[in-house]
């Protein structure tokens, strides 16, 4: 074991230099960050060179540079070449077109489905709505193509993100305790989209029997599916809504 | 397969695991991650991701005073960390399900 007082006096060179080189490395950064970035760091090293030496400051932590640099790119800082902004995360999402497209295609095609549904009696507008439902099914496939990343993205979109709320409701509110109560009814909803399909068919019991248990174990291996793959929606949500018109015109009389 | 690579996507899943335990300060996560196995973990990266999900929040800190030495600064995960922690948990677990599947089937 050395002594204190020597440590102390070993202190003022190398790894304080050590040091030194560190801050410089990070000078871009507002001070106070630094202080706060270096606070247990600076500490960590020097309890390492009095625990191993000095002269292994290097070996264990690598140059003051690099050590500097891993510092950083953990804190969420932009390497130093890129100026500025260091407050924000580096981690912003790309937002090309592509998402925008896929959200608008979504929307597209669920109204055009609901108008679908709706427009069965008067069959003139319905090709229309088909079509409209196909163009936005299309823009959407650019996003669709790039995996189950590609929704992530979209979900990273402003317009999306506005929402969550909503989508992930808060339960110690009562508007959140609402909506979770009504997600969590959702299982419920893949039996009943299910009626219409089988209202349609118009086949009575053996309609039921012969097409509406197929029906509704397809519809809840969907509903299963689409809750790890996100992509199902563009088509789920779509089907979803034409299903509910239908069944509003067949049920309610809409 | 290198760990440290690994490493980089789940590190602040276990900094928060390793804090959910108990409070401590940057060096003790450091050496409870250590000990925990994932050895290969850099000094730099605990350091910066303890202070990165400081200032998002997701950890408190309370200072120490220490008889020898300076004082310490203690991490605490705050509220918001606890529900990132379990929503982390839960992707975790769903991906490494997954990949286990993948190898096994292979």
């Amino acid at each position: 074991m050395q002594d204190v007082a020597d440590v102390r006096e070993d202190d003022g060179s190398t790894t304080e230099r050590f040091l030194t080189r560190m801050r410089a490395a990070l000078s871009d950064l507002p001070p106070a960050e630094v202080d706060e970035l270096l606070e247990d760091t600076e500490e960590h090293v020097r309890e390492l060179a009095r625990e191993h030496g000095e002269d292994q400051l290097e070996l264990r932590l690598g140059t003051p540079e690099a050590y500097a640099a891993e510092l950083r790119s953990a804190a969420g800082y932009p390497p130093p070449s890129q100026p500025d902004e260091p407050t924000q995360q580096i981690k912003q999402p790309r937002g090309d077109g592509v998402e925008v497209l896929a959200l608008a295609g979504l929307i597209v095609t669920t109204a055009s489905a609901l108008l679908f549904g709706a427009s069965v009696r008067s069959y003139h507008a319905t090709p229309f709505f088909l079509l409209t439902g196909l163009v936005g099914l299309a823009i959407s496939l650019p996003m669709l193509t790039r995996g189950k990343a590609g929704v992530e993205a979209v979900a990273q979109l402003p317009t999306v993100r506005a929402l969550t709320p909503y989508l992930k409701p808060d339960e110690s509110t009562l508007t959140g305790k609402v909506l979770a109560y009504v997600y969590s009814l959702q299982p419920a909803w893949w039996l009943l989209r299910v009626l219409p399909v089988v209202a349609v068919a118009r086949g009575g019991l053996v309609g039921l029997v012969v097409l509406g248990v197929p029906a509704a174990v397809i519809s809840i291996m969907v509903g299963h599916y689409s809750r790890t793959d996100r992509r199902v929606l563009w088509l789920v949500v779509p089907a979803n809504a034409l299903v509910a018109s239908v069944g509003l015109y067949y049920f309610v009389g809409f | 397969m290198d760990t440290s690579q690994l490493l980089k996507g789940v590190l602040d899943l276990a900094v928060l695991a390793v804090l959910r335990e108990e409070d401590g300060y940057g060096y003790d996560v450091l050496r409870r991650l250590r000990q925990s196995g994932l050895d290969e973990v850099a000094d730099a990266s605990v350091y910066g991701t303890l202070r990165r999900l400081y200032k998002a929040d997701l950890l408190t800190s309370y200072v120490v005073p220490s008889e020898e030495g300076p004082h310490r600064k203690y991490y605490r995960v705050s509220e918001s960390g606890r529900v990132r922690l379990e929503e982390s948990c839960r992707t975790w677990r769903t991906f490494a399900k997954t990949m286990d599947q993948l190898l096994s089937a292979s």
